[in-house]
């Protein structure tokens, strides 16, 4: 048994995937770092009067549609009903499309609904937020559609700052920044830095590569005409929004990131909560990897490969963190210390 | 520990550029220490866990869950 872990440390493998180990983090840390820093000093450090040019609306505005795909979100429906109704915008319409909740959602809404200021279209089957979305479509007055989920509470400036970006006839779609909202909870702090810092670089980032590799579902803008395009959400991926991104792009439409779309949503609190909505992000990342990765074969694609190389090599990265570390706690405690590059480099010379 | 500390770096780096949208985000920044240590053990085991789990099984018909709210 030492022996034979011993012999694994000094497999060419190992010491392949330890390097991956060491290096990656940096390599790819140091190449968002300075994209992203383009991005900044590109698209946000502008003089007020490129700014007024880069936000100016069209005339006369669009109609936009703001989409709120519920299930059972009696708790926070009525906060994110008073964010999208106090949009600061000339001309738009709050709908809500609910998945046949069963708790209280349909009556916290049904006062908005008398009142004339949302509409409601309800289904009574629960088949998911992609069929969900589809059915509202085609029951919206805007071509320009604005979707967040039940627990996001919207900027007031969101659609001013959103909406300019479809003057372009390429942009599909434009991801907004979402802001984590509930912060008592180690978990939450550390998923506010994580959506600060991993998600607001990549974006960035990914920007000035050309494609990005996925709008949040959480607040996402976009054109109608392109998601018929592709046709409609796909109800059988664990996450839409990935999905879409990718069969946009892989028609050559075009998806900005909008880091002033800004929303306040809220993260899992607990452990176990956290879990399952990584472990259905996980999977979905797998679904699209499998349905999508032909891109790689195709030249036509080749804006798309940077995001799907990315995915593969941090998704590789992770097999190899979780490998190493059981080989060494399983080392470690038998009794021997992982062997150390600089001594077995000298022993193996 | 070098990839500690670049993890630090960029993760301050993202505080810093979202400032202007966010300033409350500089008061949470002590907590990226956490980061490189607890997150990616948890998030790296996830996908190392279910991610093949989307590569290889069959996808079912409709993908439904419900998000526990506080």
């Amino acid at each position: 048994m030492i022996d034979f872990l011993v012999s694994i440390q000094h497999t060419t493998v190992y010491w392949v995937m330890l390097v991956f180990f060491g290096f990656y983090p940096v390599f790819s840390a140091i190449v968002w770092m300075v994209t992203s820093a383009i991005y900044f000093s590109r698209k946000e450090r502008l003089s007020e009067e490129d700014e007024a040019d880069l936000y100016k609306l069209p005339d006369p505005p669009p109609m936009v549609s703001v989409l709120i795909p519920t299930y059972c979100e009696e708790k926070v429906i009525e906060a994110t009903l008073e964010g999208a109704l106090g949009i600061d915008y000339p001309n738009f319409e709050v709908v809500v499309v609910d998945d046949g909740s069963v708790d209280e959602t349909v009556a916290r809404i049904t006062p908005y609904v008398e009142s004339g200021r949302v509409r409601l279209i309800r289904k009574t089957v629960n088949e998911g937020k992609a069929m969900a979305l589809n059915d509202a479509l085609l029951c919206l007055n805007g071509e320009i559609v604005l979707t967040i989920d039940a627990d996001a509470v919207v900027d007031t400036q969101i659609l001013r700052y959103v909406v300019p970006h479809f003057s372009s006839a390429r942009v599909a779609a434009v991801t907004g920044n979402p802001r984590v909202s509930n912060r008592k909870t180690l978990l939450s702090k550390i998923q506010l830095i994580e959506f600060t810092s991993i998600v607001g670089i990549l974006r960035r980032a990914q920007r000035v590569w050309g494609r990005i590799q996925t709008v949040s579902g959480v607040v996402f803008a976009f054109r109608k005409k392109a998601v018929f395009d592709v046709g409609l959400f796909d109800p059988s991926m664990a996450t839409e929004d990935i999905d879409m991104s990718w069969r946009l792009q892989k028609r050559f439409w075009d998806i900005r990131y909008e880091p002033k779309g800004l929303v306040w949503m809220q993260v899992p609190e607990t452990l176990r909560a956290f879990f399952k909505q990584r472990k259905r992000w996980a999977v979905g990342l797998g679904q699209v990897l499998r349905k999508h990765l032909g891109i790689l074969l195709h030249r036509k694609n080749l804006r798309q490969w940077p995001v799907a190389y990315e995915s593969i090599l941090s998704l590789v990265w992770a097999f190899c963190f979780v490998i190493l570390t059981t080989l060494w706690i399983v080392s470690y405690s038998i009794g021997i210390p992982p062997v150390a590059p600089t001594r077995s480099r000298t022993s193996g010379a | 520990m070098m990839i500690a500390t670049v993890c630090i770096i960029q993760l301050t780096t993202g505080v810093i550029l979202d400032r202007h949208y966010d300033r409350s985000t500089l008061r949470y920044a002590a907590y990226t220490v956490l980061y490189p240590l607890i997150y990616w053990a948890i998030t790296s085991t996830i996908a190392f866990l279910y991610t093949p789990v989307g590569l290889l099984r069959r996808r079912p018909q409709v993908t439904l869950w419900k998000t526990e709210r506080t």
